[in-house]
């Protein structure tokens, strides 16, 4: 019984798979300006003496911005950006992401219906050269940022070092490993019992 | 059989995990925990507030590294974080595994040169909780028996390809660099920047 109610809910996933290309409307284009209006609101808050004025708690926040962004997204703003301390939020002193000049050159491909990549190059005076890559992607019956980087600089200095270990990946990837032996384990203990 | 098979899978997922766990915790172990002794030994790093920027450390702008690759060449301490750690000349894979490495290149210099010094290190094992500090904090670098206090001026995050860190500078600069996000599974996307001026160089105190 369990086994031919795992097999149709298969089948019902693959059905679902093959058709909702199909079955996906064309939304327009993302109103890339009223997003970037709300992200620089939310990046870029009002403040005082560091202290957010209209949000007293990170989960608030992000539920607002949940709002704009996917969940990835929301947790590296808030991780980046903000800090939850005594009962305020608090913007950590770091240098904030680029924002969108519209008054400059800006280029909007349409990846599918369902996806739109911006990408901006321009001069700060501060850091230099850079390019801001923003994709937005339709979810739940709206436009949200699905990821945004800015590269800044083009200037030809020294690779940064990869100080990216896999050690934490490894150590997972093993406790899987070990779940999956100790199942087979109990399974044929089970099936002799 | 199939018990067999699975307590095989079971072994080799156990020594993954085993092995990978026991290098993680071996190469955090070349940082000093001494919180009191650090800060002792750095009466001035709690002071905040932006210090006059040191313009030339030397007169001496162009030596000649003579260091071999994986040497030990000094030390940083991060006295707000309460921690020490050993430097190694270079930041190739072996190097960073011993602990901080000090990034050798055509645009970066010694400390006790003019110029640009970058520090590396892994955020999981030796850059843990760097992301607390904050612009003000100090960091002390000690290089042949000279302690440099560096005061960070700026964090921000970058991509990993991003060549516009790395680069010669005219005035005494201290970078950290390390992976970005912090709590990330994998190889991290990103890179966490903390850039430093000189503020200070004085000989070094034992800890």
């Amino acid at each position: 019984m369990l086994k031919k109610l795992t097999a149709a809910f298969a089948i019902l996933l693959m059905v679902a798979g093959i058709h909702s290309p199909a079955l996906a409307d064309n939304h327009g284009e993302p109103p890339i300006e009223e997003l970037e209006a709300q992200f620089e609101s939310f990046i870029f808050p009002e403040v005082e003496n560091g202290m957010l004025t209209d949000y007293d708690s990170l989960d608030r926040l992000e539920q607002d911005m949940n709002g704009i962004m996917t969940f990835p997204l929301t947790d590296h703003y808030l991780d980046t950006y903000f800090i939850e301390r005594d009962g305020d939020v608090v913007i950590r002193a770091t240098e904030g992401p680029m924002l969108v000049d519209f008054d400059q050159d800006f280029t909007l491909e349409k990846v599918n219906n369902d996806h739109y990549k911006l990408t901006q190059t321009g001069h700060n005076q501060l850091r230099g050269d850079y390019t801001i890559e923003i994709d937005y992607s339709y979810e739940a019956g709206k436009w949200v940022f699905v990821d945004r980087m800015d590269i800044v600089g083009t200037e030809s200095g020294g690779e940064l070092p990869d100080t990216a270990t896999s050690m934490p990946l490894m150590m997972l990837s093993g406790g899987l490993l070990m779940a999956f032996g100790a199942m087979m384990i109990f399974r044929r203990n089970r099936v002799n019992g | 059989m199939r018990k067999k098979l699975g307590f095989l899978i079971f072994l080799i997922g156990t020594s993954v995990v085993a092995w990978n766990g026991y290098t993680w915790w071996d190469q955090g172990q070349s940082v000093t925990h001494q919180a009191q002794e650090i800060k002792q030994a750095h009466p001035s790093w709690n002071e905040q507030q932006p210090l006059k920027t040191v313009q030339s450390v030397s007169s001496e702008t162009h030596a000649v590294n003579e260091h071999a690759t994986g040497e030990a060449v000094g030390s940083l301490d991060i006295p707000k974080l309460g921690k020490g750690y050993p430097v190694f000349w270079g930041s190739d894979e072996d190097t960073l595994t011993k602990g901080v490495g000090m990034y050798d290149s055509q645009w970066t210099v010694t400390p006790n040169q003019n110029g640009h010094v970058v520090l590396s290190g892994h955020r999981d094992t030796v850059f843990r909780n760097l992301d607390t500090l904050e612009p003000g904090d100090h960091l002390y670098v000690t290089y042949n028996n000279i302690s440099y206090d560096y005061q960070i001026r700026e964090t921000w995050i970058t991509d990993q390809h991003d060549r516009s860190v790395i680069v010669s500078k005219m005035k005494p600069t201290l970078t950290l660099t390390t992976c970005y996000p912090f709590n990330y599974i994998g190889s991290a996307p990103d890179r966490y920047i903390i850039q430093a001026d000189l503020v200070a160089a004085d000989p070094a105190s034992e800890i």
